[in-house]
């Protein structure tokens, strides 16, 4: 008797506690910072949007499970830092979500180690590091992009001044690629998609090279592999000085002379249009082949 | 510590052969680890004379690895430790020199016995220890860190790091049966600084960083 009339008591407190445990945090914060300011962000898992905005400020929405650390958010000026910081056991807290927004010109850093991070609507410099951690960028032309990842996609739709980026495992996906470009990978697949190059250099180890565009007059593509084979789709009108060479795999190109191919491992050279730009392909065992579209 | 002063002032020592088997050591030891020296020496003239006269000098010299057993083997007195442990790391190390040299030599001599350039040999050789090193200890610093990753990364890396390494084993096989061709030499050196670029991601992406 005694123990069932006492019961109710601490099942709710208990209720009430396991309550407060689960209910997550959600943290609304903004400071102003200059328009090219340049912004660091930190949220190892979980989620991380990054969105460009007309204002000269910085505008975060953080949702933090019970565990999941604490945010922080400072800096003034041209200079801010904000994130998700876990002190301790790093990979055993729970992932937070990050959604900033950000002054369209400014500088961002993000770095993550599994959280996919989204970025959009914004024409500064964008810096990525991640171990797991995708990457996706679209919408508007970007100053510059550098992304570094072992094994997340990245995927980029649009154009940069400048595209920079690093992976391992992570395939690697560029629509509308303009300007300067550089993907290595190692066994990551490189996909580009509608390219209009000023000077491009693509690379994997056994990662796949796929490149359909066209490189700018006096512009420059070089792909290099060791194993990855390479399909390059170019204009059927192209312009343009091509090395290919496989040193023990096949060399096909639908341009050019019709001539006998060089001996096997030997480049394969010749001029189209009078020349131009300059295709260089080299790969230790990868198939090289060349299309038209 | 052998400095590139050092090295420079003793250049001219190492190439007519004049240098004691321990200083030329330190010498291509340093060597193997610094680009502007290596282009020093690459420069120097008489340099195939040189490594053909050096390659009757540097042998292990039997105490050495007198001195490497006397230091595993001393019992560790409580005074002693510190030095006894920087003694077999010096020992060790010098050791390690001694046989990059001897190896970079054999190198040489093979190449120099088939007829070809040594120069485009000795330059993958130097370069190749340069590479070698950085990843040992990037590989080292990824060790201390593998807690900070999760393991699915880690495995990714280390998938990587396999794959590189196969590249590099098939790229060097077929460099060392054609040591001018430039491609195959393009290749080696991009396939390791993948593998150096790919260790730097991974040890900079732990939360320490």
């Amino acid at each position: 008797m005694t123990l069932l009339a006492s019961a109710p008591l601490p099942l709710s407190l208990l209720l009430v506690l396991t309550a407060g445990l689960t209910a997550q945090e959600r943290i609304e914060r903004t400071i102003p910072v200059a328009g090219d300011a340049s912004i660091r962000i930190t949220n190892l898992a979980g989620t991380i949007r990054v969105r460009g905005w007309n204002r000269d400020s910085i505008s975060v929405t953080a949702t933090i499970p019970p565990g999941g650390g604490s945010f922080f958010l400072g800096g003034r000026d041209r200079i801010a830092k904000l994130g998700v910081y876990t002190a301790g056991d790093t990979l055993g807290a729970p992932g937070s979500s990050l959604d900033v927004r950000v002054p369209r010109g400014a500088k961002v850093w993000v770095k993550s180690i599994s959280a996919p991070v989204e970025v959009s609507e914004f024409v500064g410099e964008l810096d990525f590091l991640s171990g797991s951690g995708s990457l996706r960028v679209e919408g508007t032309p970007l100053r510059g992009i550098t992304a570094e990842s072992l094994e997340g996609d990245i995927v980029v739709i649009g154009s940069a001044g400048y595209t920079r980026i690093r992976s391992g495992t992570g395939r690697v996906t560029l629509t509308h690629a303009r300007n300067d470009v550089s993907v290595i990978t190692v066994e990551g697949a490189v996909v580009l998609e509608d390219a209009n190059l000023a000077h491009a250099h693509l690379e994997t180890v056994s990662g796949p090279v796929t490149c359909e565009g066209k490189v700018e007059a006096a512009g420059t593509l070089d792909v290099q592999t060791h194993s990855g084979d390479v399909d390059l789709s170019l204009p059927s009108d192209f312009r343009a000085e091509f090395s290919l060479q496989s040193l023990a795999g096949t060399v096909a190109s639908a341009i050019g002379p019709k001539t006998a191919l060089p001996p096997k491992g030997r480049p394969l050279q010749f001029q189209v249009g009078g020349g131009g730009s300059q295709i260089t392909v080299r790969s230790f065992k990868g198939r090289i082949r060349v299309l038209t579209h | 510590m052998m400095t590139c002063a050092d090295v420079r002032d003793r250049l001219d020592a190492l190439l007519e052969g004049r240098l004691a088997p321990e200083d030329a050591a330190s010498i291509l030891g340093h060597v193997a680890t610094c680009a502007e020296c290596r282009e020093d020496l690459s420069a120097a003239e008489e340099l195939r004379p040189l490594v053909a006269s050096l390659s009757r000098h540097i042998e292990p010299p039997p105490e050495l690895w007198g001195a490497i057993r006397r230091n595993l083997r001393s019992p560790e007195r409580p005074d002693a430790t510190r030095w006894s442990r920087r003694s077999v790391v010096f020992v060790l190390a010098t050791a390690a020199i001694v046989l990059i040299a001897l190896s970079s030599l054999i190198t040489l001599e093979v190449v120099r016995r088939t007829g070809r350039s040594t120069r485009p040999a000795i330059a993958v050789v130097a370069w190749e220890a340069d590479y070698r090193a950085a990843a040992a200890d990037l590989h080292t610093e990824l060790q201390r860190r593998r807690s900070q990753l999760p393991t699915s990364t880690i495995l990714a890396v280390e998938r990587d790091l396999a794959v590189i390494d196969s590249a590099i084993s098939e790229a060097g096989r077929a460099l060392s049966g054609e040591p001018n061709d430039t491609t195959l030499r393009r290749l080696l050196r991009s396939s390791h600084e993948q593998k150096l670029a790919l260790l730097r991601r991974a040890v900079f992406l732990g939360p320490e960083t």
